[in-house]
């Protein structure tokens, strides 16, 4: 193989991949889409993008955006905030998105932000951190789905009135993890309440048996976890195995399918903040919408949806942004990024399938705290959980 | 406490049979051409992923699924070493095969990401994941067949390398390859050989390690840096080094984990390793090459 | 001549002033085109690319030229990056001196990381510094509040310089400004004596310390300033970037660095800014395949490594090479007056020497007395102990007892590096030549214990540095002049024949200007000529005042030319006097004869076989 030979493999690969470059054309609504497709968040990325795709062919089928029809692209950030950076760029400057949706990772988004809200680029981002909406500093930045704090309060609240006043922590080592452990921090302290205990993990751990004998001789009356549906499964079963039998409440990351799949018996009275939407109490049924969006989903889906509910939380919040966002435009005729900032302020409220999203000149986050429940892992039927026994 | 200190002990060395077995691996390929196969862990990961697709979507039985799955392992293995150590110089100082082989590395688990998608699968256990008491003590039955997993491994390849041929001339290979196949020894079957029974290492140690945890395919990477700080720290190339190195990884882990913090867990053992390394750099049971001038 | 310098005409780069002035131009060059890209894009790929071309110009000093397998860029850049972040965001430090920080630290670290390669070398190394890598990313995902853990460190403020706050334009200037130091500055390095000093290291770190060049303090001195150098770098991504977060010191981004050095051509001149350049536009170009964008990016690397692991620039080299004009050196070309030069050589002295290694008791006893002046044949059958006894000598092995005189100064037991430094000077049986330099190379790296600049004059290309290169050039003619190896001068050491390689060891030791020279089988497979040329060369040293010693199985050469000859059988003096009288001595023809019967009665008697070389 001599060097000629590698020269001329050189040259076709970049030749190849020249050619492939694609710019949309001049007449779309061209949609940026932002989202860990490789890496620890890729589980979201993957199903972000098989909730958008069906519904943006039917929302073109309908006429798109004011006659445009919306064209989507897709880019992966690698759950890495360089690369996200690099792909902001590259998606404002040579694709010249309208709007990007997308980063759920939140040190991620807290990367791209400035640079998005500075070329004046609309961002509706899903990631949960709450430094990420600002209606001063980050002006065109928006979000549909709940947030840390929000979670943390509703945590922090229910573990207040069932009177456990020692808790401890769990949390994964990632960004996501320490941001939730902040949060909780923080609503303590408003209580005057600290943790008596915080351990953390490794991704990848396969045992956690230390991290719980150490919880245990702490002796706290509830144990708060924030983490990834598998990892968080690995730990539900080191604490079977040390038969750790105290309370244990979550972020919406426990809901992940990996948690279902694979904590077996051992994760079930662990619970975590969820949709409201999509739960239940012992007696009532899950609520007719609720139903019919599962059932579309199975219909697009149905063998992948078996697994469990990542569908469902990367799902409706795109389903209801999507939807409320070409409402909205549509309604209003916006075009640039400063109208279309200002259509979304002041339109009405949506009903979504979640939540009733409202939003304001200072109010950029639209998810509705109330509409967080705490619901159980397991014992899901259809993609509807049951909700932790009300507090006294 | 006795009973606790037990427990933890047991976890400890549960988890250092994983490494173990990544570090036996390691040195099984080390003892045929002296490098590291930095693509062990993503081996592992797809004889786990392979196994539990042919166990649930297939239907299979535990036995077929790990032969096919080890046969995967092992045909992945052979591939990385003709695609990216085999045509690269074998001169110690010439670092491009690390390169070539976090390549593979790299494409191997990204493959296994297109394919399997990201979803972490659960592996069924053989014996029973729910945890046990014994004298108080408790435990898991799928740690215990971890260890003796690891334990028959060694036994095997040590048995292997000093008693048969087979053993001696690797040993000839590693040491002198130009010599070796001067003797008529064909360096090229025996590296792809090591190779190749990595690859059915790696399928042993999915099986074995699957049911203490599960296998994604993201969990590569992290998965041979432990083997390889075991195999490191117990001397690459001695198989009785590595079952030392993953013990005293895994149990400094647990340990620290339980009493000290379970933040400081991966940096201990790392840095332990570096110190290690510094001041006994062919490991702690390993024995230094002397250099002729 | 610097590898840029070759390709422009000679008036141009004849001073270092004047080199200087051109590095200004381009560099106000520069600033005009990073100041006229219009912000977001452009400007961002120009900051990222410029600051991988430094680091990998730092990376090429250590991995390159030095040739230290050492992995953990990725954490070296983080420190930096931090350091800055950190000390600027929290307000301890204006950004000048925070970056100054940056790459102090980066240095310290790359010191302390690079300890182990004191013992360790190639797969070792490499290996240790993964791990060590590891560790610096875990410390940062764990690290508190201040430093942020996994979420990293936002908000941090631009560049800021005496009160006025840098734009995206004078960012990115900066960035290629340091960017075109760095890669002028690593460039000149290369071609002065401490560049030589380190490709000598690279290619044979026993060669090297018997020329005088000590390897402890220069690698250390290697790994702070490559190290240095990367800290710098990251120290400008964090105001460059305005985010920081663990990402930046995975394994996976110091691959990604040590391929951008691979691919472009590693110890080149253009190599560095070639593989930045390309692996930092590669991923931007792969963003449309999406999914598979890290598959490909895997195996792009993989043809890479295995297909072209000199990288690119070895590739376009040949291109260039109708271009080049080797560099013409005026000095070279002096009068051949001066030949009859004085050499002060030294007495040398052994007393008593004891080296056993195990049960092997390899000398026992030996006394031995040369001169100044002479020239000492040493023989005796294989496994006498004649190897072992220059290495005792020269400070390879310590012996058990017994001492080396050098005058009356003793000398035993001092490591090998400082015995150049008393004159003595030794050859070794298979040439350990310096292989990828010229031969006016190999002999000016011979000269860098007594004739070296400043570590600042010779990275920042002062006047001073180039005095030197020219006084050892000029040294460095003489001595090919003296061996007959004019006309090689400009050749690399590995193209030349076995012959000439021994021509180049002899005249390597003797551009370290030794006062005791050793040499240890210089004949072995020469032709009739080149034994006959090397019998000339050493009469000519004789007459200049050197004092030799001559290690040799050819009987011809050892007889003519030693004023006396010492006779070893095993590890025991057994005959010393003049060739005349060793030839009639019949001990020590039985020796020759008894040696060849004993080893045989021993192989039978005992199944083993006998022990080879001295």
């Amino acid at each position: 193989m001599g060097w000629k030979h590698a020269l001329r493999l050189v040259s076709s690969a970049t030749l190849i991949s020249l050619a492939q470059l694609s710019v949309a054309c001049a007449g779309d609504f061209v949609i940026g889409v932002i989202n860990p497709m490789t890496g620890p968040g890729a589980d979201m990325g993957t199903w972000a993008r098989r909730a958008l795709e069906p519904v943006v062919t039917e929302l073109n089928a309908h006429g798109g955006i004011n006659g445009m029809q919306i064209k989507l692209i897709f880019r992966d950030d690698e759950s890495n905030p360089q690369k996200a950076v690099a792909a902001v760029y590259e998606l404002i400057q040579r694709q010249r998105v309208n709007m990007i949706m997308g980063a759920h990772l939140t040190h991620v988004a807290a990367a791209i932000s400035p640079i998005i809200n500075q070329a004046k680029v609309p961002f509706i981002v899903f990631g949960t951190g709450a430094a990420l909406i600002d209606p001063v500093k980050l002006p065109y930045s928006f979000r549909f789905n709940m947030t840390t704090a929000e979670e943390a309060s509703v945590l922090v609240s229910y573990a207040e009135k069932n009177g456990w006043s020692q808790p401890a922590f769990l949390v994964d080592p990632t960004a996501y993890g320490q941001s939730g452990e902040k949060m909780l921090n923080l609503e303590l302290a408003k209580r005057n309440v600290k943790p008596v205990a915080a351990e953390t993990f490794s991704m990848g751990d396969t045992d956690m048996t230390g991290q719980f004998i150490a919880l245990q001789k702490a002796s706290p009356n509830v144990l708060f976890v924030w983490g990834l549906g598998t990892m968080l499964a690995q730990a539900a079963r080191s604490a079977d195995r040390v038969a750790f039998d105290k309370p244990v409440l979550g972020s919406i990351g426990l809901h992940q399918e990996g948690f279902v799949e694979l904590a077996g018996s051992a994760g079930k009275k662990w619970a975590g903040t969820f949709f409201r939407a999509f739960t239940r109490s012992e007696n009532e049924p899950a609520p007719e919408r609720t139903r019919a969006f599962v059932d579309k989903i199975a219909g697009l889906y149905g063998s992948q949806l078996n697994k469990s509910m990542s569908t469902i939380m990367s799902a409706a919040p795109w389903d209801d942004a999507i939807r409320d966002i070409v409402e909205t435009l549509n309604r209003s005729g916006a075009k640039t990024g400063d109208e279309i900032k200002a259509a979304l302020e002041s339109a009405p409220p949506f009903h979504g399938i979640l939540t009733t999203y409202t939003f304001g000149p200072q109010k950029h986050d639209g998810y509705d705290e109330r509409d967080i429940a705490i619901a159980y892992g397991l014992g899901v039927e259809r993609a509807i959980r049951l909700r932790v026994p009300e507090a006294p | 406490m006795l009973a606790e200190i037990a427990s933890v002990s047991i976890a400890g060395v549960a988890i250092g049979s994983v490494y173990a077995l990544m570090a036996l691996a390691i040195n099984v390929v080390f003892a045929a051409r002296r490098i590291v196969n930095f693509a062990q862990g993503e081996l592992v990961m797809l004889a786990g992923l392979s196994g539990i697709t042919l166990m649930t979507s297939f239907n299979l039985l535990y036995l077929g699924a790990f032969v096919i799955a080890c046969a995967a392992a092992g045909i992945a293995a052979l591939a990385v070493e003709r695609v990216a150590v085999r045509p690269l110089s074998s001169s110690e100082h010439d670092i491009a095969w690390i390169l070539s082989i976090v390549a593979a590395s790299i494409i191997l688990s990204n493959l296994l990401l297109l394919i399997f998608s990201t979803d972490a699968q659960r592996f069924p256990s053989l014996v029973g994941s729910r945890a046990m008491t014994f004298a108080g003590v408790r435990y898991v039955p799928d740690q215990l067949v971890a260890i003796g997993g690891a334990v028959a491994a060694i036994l095997v390849l040590a048995l292997i390398q000093e008693r048969t041929i087979v053993g001696k001339a690797m040993k000839a290979v590693s040491l002198d390859p130009e010599m070796a196949s001067m003797l008529g020894i064909s360096v090229n079957r025996y590296v792809g050989g090591a190779f190749a029974l990595a690859g059915g290492m790696a399928g042993l140690t999915a099986f074995l390690v699957g049911p203490l945890t599960f296998v994604s395919a993201q969990l590569g990477f992290s998965l041979t840096i432990k083997g390889f700080a075991a195999a490191a720290l117990g001397g690459l190339g001695t198989f009785r080094g590595a079952i030392a190195g993953g013990f005293v990884i895994g149990l400094t882990e647990t340990f620290v984990s339980t009493y000290v913090s379970s933040g400081l867990k991966d940096i201990v053992s790392l840095v332990a390793l570096c110190v290690i390394l510094i001041f006994r750099p062919y490991g702690l049971v390993g024995e230094p090459k002397v250099v002729k001038v | 001549m610097s590898g840029l310098q070759t390709y422009l005409p000679h008036r141009l780069h004849s001073t270092s002033a004047l080199r200087w002035v051109m590095i200004l131009a381009a560099a106000v060059l520069l600033i005009g085109i990073c100041r006229s890209l219009d912000q977001g894009y452009a400007t961002y790929l120009v900051k990222l690319a410029g600051i991988n071309v430094i680091v990998v110009y730092g990376l090429n000093l250590l991995m390159g030229y030095a040739g230290q397998a050492f992995i953990a860029v990725a954490a070296t850049f983080a420190i930096g990056a931090y350091v800055t972040a950190v000390t600027v965001v929290q307000g301890w430090l204006s950004f000048p001196l925070a970056w100054l920080l940056a790459g102090t630290a980066g240095g310290l670290f790359g010191v302390i990381a690079g300890l182990p390669a004191l013992r360790l070398s190639g797969a070792y190394l490499a290996m240790v510094s993964i791990a060590f890598n590891v560790v610096i990313e875990q410390i940062l995902v764990h690290s508190p509040d201040v430093i942020g853990g996994a979420m990293g460190i936002s908000a941090i403020p631009p560049i800021e310089v005496a009160g006025w706050q840098f734009d995206d334009g004078a960012t990115s200037a900066t960035i290629a400004v340091t960017a075109l130091i760095a890669a002028y500055c690593t460039s000149v390095f290369r071609h002065s004596q401490w560049g030589l000093a380190l490709i000598a290291m690279r290619e044979s770190e026993i060669a090297s310390q018997s020329l005088g060049i000590r390897i402890l303090p220069l690698k250390a001195t290697v790994f702070f300033i490559a190290s240095a150098i990367i800290g710098l770098a990251g120290g400008l991504y964090s105001p460059a970037m305005g985010y920081i977060s663990p990402d930046i010191a995975t394994v996976f981004a110091s691959v990604t660095y040590v391929l951008m050095l691979i691919v472009g051509g590693r110890s080149t001149t253009f190599g560095p800014l070639l593989g930045a350049l390309l692996l930092t536009a590669l991923p931007q170009l792969l963003v449309e395949f999406q999914q598979y964008h890290l598959v490909i990016l895997g195996i792009l690397l993989l043809v890479f490594v295995v297909l072209l692991p000199d990288g690119i620039a070895s590739l376009l080299g040949p291109l260039f090479s109708r271009w080049r004009r080797i560099a013409s050196d005026d000095n070279s070309r002096s009068s051949l007056g001066d030949e009859v030069a004085k050499i002060p050589g030294r007495n040398l002295a052994v007393r008593g020497i004891q080296k056993s290694f195990g049960g092997l008791h390899a000398l026992r006893g030996v006394d031995l007395s040369v001169a100044r002046g002479s020239i000492r044949g040493l023989i005796g059958p294989n496994g006498s102990g004649k190897s072992t006894l220059v290495n005792v000598i020269s400070g390879f092995y310590s012996p058990d007892e017994g001492h080396v005189l050098v005058d009356d100064e003793d000398v035993t037991r001092r490591p090998t590096a400082e015995l150049a430094g008393c004159g003595l000077v030794r050859t070794f049986q298979t040439p350990h030549l310096f292989m990828k330099l010229t031969v006016r190379d190999n002999l000016r790296a011979a000269q860098f214990r007594s004739l070296r600049p400043s570590l600042l004059a010779a990275f920042f290309d002062l006047p001073a540095s180039s005095r030197i290169d020219r006084a050892a050039m000029h040294r460095a003619a003489e001595v090919a002049r003296l061996v007959g190896l004019e006309a090689a001068l400009d050749h690399p050491a590995e193209t030349l024949s076995q012959g000439d390689r021994r021509r180049v060891e002899i005249a390597r030791a003797l551009a370290a200007s030794p006062q005791v020279l050793i040499l240890d089988e210089p004949a072995v497979g020469l032709s009739a000529e080149e034994i006959e040329a090397l019998r000339r060369l050493l009469d000519t040293l004789r007459q200049m005042g050197l004092t030799m010693v001559l290690i040799e199985h050819h009987m011809d050469i050892v007889m003519q030319l030693c004023d006396r000859i010492t006779v070893l059988e095993r590890g025991a003096v057994i005959a010393e006097g003049t060739p005349d009288e060793i030839q009639r001595n019949v001990q020590v023809q039985r020796a020759y004869l008894g040696a060849m019967h004993a080893a045989g009665q021993d192989r039978m008697a005992a199944g083993k076989t006998a022990t080879k070389g001295g």
